[in-house]
């Protein structure tokens, strides 16, 4: 655009035009990627607030406006609290299934056992290969409680298998199963990468001042590799709040008796089952503000971490 | 603390159980002295130091620590301290916190833990760095901060593995002084595993030569450097390094390039029947005259050093060297005077040594 006016512009009559306005020829630039953005982020969500303080089926051409009924609704509703503790119950599930077991499982496999690690690397990042459908029907299978092989586990030793999807509680730690196993794998990797690069001369000083594998991990492997630790952490939160979506449309339907529903099923339903659009915003806006602080507590966390460098 | 030897009794290592690194070294280590491993890369000199510490498994053979056999014992009961070559100091904590961190699990108290801490800072001038972390200090006081901090251990056994290998010419020769000052002062058996021939001779009072898994010799630097056992150490003790030519024996004489050379006395026993030698002399020991003196020879190139030169010329196709305090120029005609009283004989075939500089008066 510079020079000898080689380089027509595309839009404007002179490039003495976008010499002026060099703000706006940014913008220009910018607009593709803003457009994307707000059609996208933006407006849903905004749209999402609208909706929220309306009353709609989602057919009537007519919405009513009814301010923060909706939210006063759906914390007086018995079935929205359920949803809550259940989303709880899930997150925390999935932090044992996702972040703490694949945590100390790759600091084994990276640093303390030598052989056989490629083959436990393939065998558990196999699941991730999987869609959560897929292992939302094998569990559905593998928990039978009739025909299933955890049945005939339970039967060897003389008991009765509980009935996994039909059972309150049972069914939080079945569907959280059942998504840990098919995420287990990814997270997996993620830590293993951060593992082995922690040098092992560390780990060696370490053993030589006779520090157990337990100080070891919390001591030096635990810090070097807090800022993958974070992630993991993070995207397991976000896992434990979504995910297991999938299971719980596949197997129970939130059932039973709303014993597995959690938030985004919620929505789901309220939406989309019971149309009322308006309560399904509602929550929507909870569950986003939820995410919200979990994003301010990593905010939070970035700070305590160690980066090299 | 009663004996603090280490003692390797035939001791081997493989990988595979077919390719041996270690091949049956048997090794006493008196405790209190500095013991240097050296050898080029692959020898296994780092090998047998990992031994020592646990770190390392023994294939076969036993290793003994203090009159016990410690095989079997896990590294963290071997009461080594052992600074390695990258130091191996931890990124996330300060100076102050990697000092403290092996005295803390061994649950040293706590004023106990302040005054080690406080007195190795002192030691190696590091005190106002004690709050800094690893990657806001220098190679040489990353270097010092390992030093302390096996230091701080007061363990027998005080292992090094070429702590001085990252840093510059003149901070090595800094700390190889603060090394032998540092044992002088705590006296551990100190164990440091170098491939540098001129930190092997300054800091060590014992050196081990291996080569090829195998022990070349051990013995004092000045035995190492006047007494090679064999080409293998005579070659890689001394810079530039000993020259070795093919040489005939003949009768009571020695030939050399041409050069008659007769044989001291004392050697002829050794030497027996052999027709067939290796010559070998330093290069502090060649002379190049102007004036005909010895076989005629061209310098092929010179590398400066300041203080002095060497001078390669070809001797029968092979690289000879000379070390002369003046300059010469490439393609000069010189007259090769060699120093018959130093030289040194191997066996053509197994390389041992058969006759060495002053081997009449000691043996």
């Amino acid at each position: 655009m510079k020079g000898k006016g080689r380089v027509k512009p595309v839009f404007g009559k002179t490039p003495g035009f976008w010499k002026k306005h060099r703000k706006l020829e940014k913008f220009v630039y910018l607009l593709p990627s803003i457009t994307i953005f707000c059609v996208f982020m933006v407006w849903p969500i905004v749209y999402n607030m609208y909706l929220s303080t309306m009353e709609w089926n989602m057919v009537s051409p007519t919405k009513k406006f009814v301010g923060f009924d909706n939210y006063k609704n759906v914390f007086s509703d018995p079935g929205f609290l359920k949803a809550l503790g259940n989303t709880g119950l899930y997150v925390l599930l999935m932090m044992v299934f996702c972040f703490v077991a694949p945590y100390f499982y790759s600091y084994v496999m990276g640093k303390l056992i030598t052989r056989g690690a490629k083959l436990y690397r393939a065998l558990m990042f196999f699941p991730s290969l999987l869609s959560l459908a897929v292992a939302a029907i094998v569990f559905m299978w593998l928990f039978n409680s009739v025909s299933g092989p955890v049945a005939e586990i339970y039967e060897l030793f003389g008991h009765e298998s509980p009935h996994w999807f039909t059972t309150s509680g049972y069914v939080i730690v079945a569907l959280s199963i059942a998504t840990g196993w098919r995420s287990f794998g990814y997270n997996l990797i993620v830590f293993l990468g951060a593992i082995v690069e922690v040098p092992i001369e560390l780990i060696e000083a370490a053993k030589l001042e006779k520090a157990s594998n337990w100080k070891i991990f919390w001591r030096i492997v635990f810090p070097l590799t807090s800022p993958t630790a974070l992630y993991v952490f993070i995207i397991t939160f976000v896992m434990g709040l979504q995910y297991v979506f999938t299971p719980i449309q596949m197997i129970t339907k939130g059932g039973p008796n709303m014993a597995s529903t959690n938030l985004v099923y919620l929505i789901y339903q309220y939406s989309f089952q019971f149309f009322q659009t308006g309560r399904a915003a509602a929550v929507a806006i909870i569950s986003l503000i939820i995410f919200l602080l979990v994003l301010l507590l990593q905010n939070r966390l970035n700070k305590r971490v160690h980066y090299e460098n | 603390m009663s004996t603090i030897d280490i003692e390797f009794k035939n001791v081997s290592k493989s990988y595979d159980g077919k390719n041996y690194i270690i091949k049956g070294i048997d090794l006493l280590i008196p405790s209190g002295q500095r013991t240097i491993l050296l050898g080029p890369s692959g020898c296994g000199k780092t090998t047998l130091l990992r031994m020592i510490s646990g770190l390392e498994t023994i294939t076969d053979g036993e290793l003994y620590m203090g009159g016990e056999v410690v095989n079997r014992l896990e590294p963290g009961d071997r009461n080594v301290a052992m600074v390695f070559q990258n130091y191996a100091l931890y990124p996330h904590m300060t100076v102050e916190k990697n000092i403290l961190f092996g005295m803390e699990i061994a649950k040293i108290a706590k004023e106990e833990r302040e005054r080690r801490l406080v007195q190795a800072l002192d030691m190696f001038g590091l005190t106002d760095y004690r709050g800094r972390y690893p990657k806001e200090l220098s190679g040489g006081q990353r270097q010092r901060v390992a030093l302390c901090r096996a230091l701080v251990k007061r363990a027998p056994y005080f292992l090094l593995d070429e702590p001085l290998s990252n840093l510059d010419a003149q901070l090595r020769t800094m700390a190889r002084a603060e090394l032998v000052r540092m044992h002088k002062v705590y006296l551990p058996t100190f164990i440091y595993v170098t491939h540098d021939q001129v930190e092997a001779m300054t800091i060590g009072e014992k050196i081990v030569v291996l080569n090829e898994g195998k022990i070349q010799q051990y013995d004092s630097p000045d035995v190492i450097y006047n007494q090679p056992k064999n080409v293998f150490v005579a070659k890689f003790i001394g810079a530039p390094s000993m020259n070795i030519e093919e040489a005939a024996v003949d009768g009571k004489n020695l030939i050399v390039s041409g050069t008659k050379v007769p044989i001291p006395a004392a050697w002829r026993e050794k030497i027996g029947n052999r027709t067939k030698v290796k010559f070998g002399i330093r290069p502090e020991h060649v002379e190049l005259m102007t004036e005909p003196a010895g076989p005629q020879v061209q310098v092929h190139y010179v590398e400066n050093q300041g203080d002095k030169k060497s001078i390669a010329f070809l001797l029968d196709g092979e690289i000879f060297m000379a070390t002369a305090g003046t300059h010469f120029e490439t393609q000069d005609t010189m007259y090769l005077k060699m120093d018959w009283d130093r030289m040194h004989l191997f066996d053509a075939d197994t390389t041992e040594n058969v006759g060495y500089p002053g081997g009449e008066e000691k043996k």
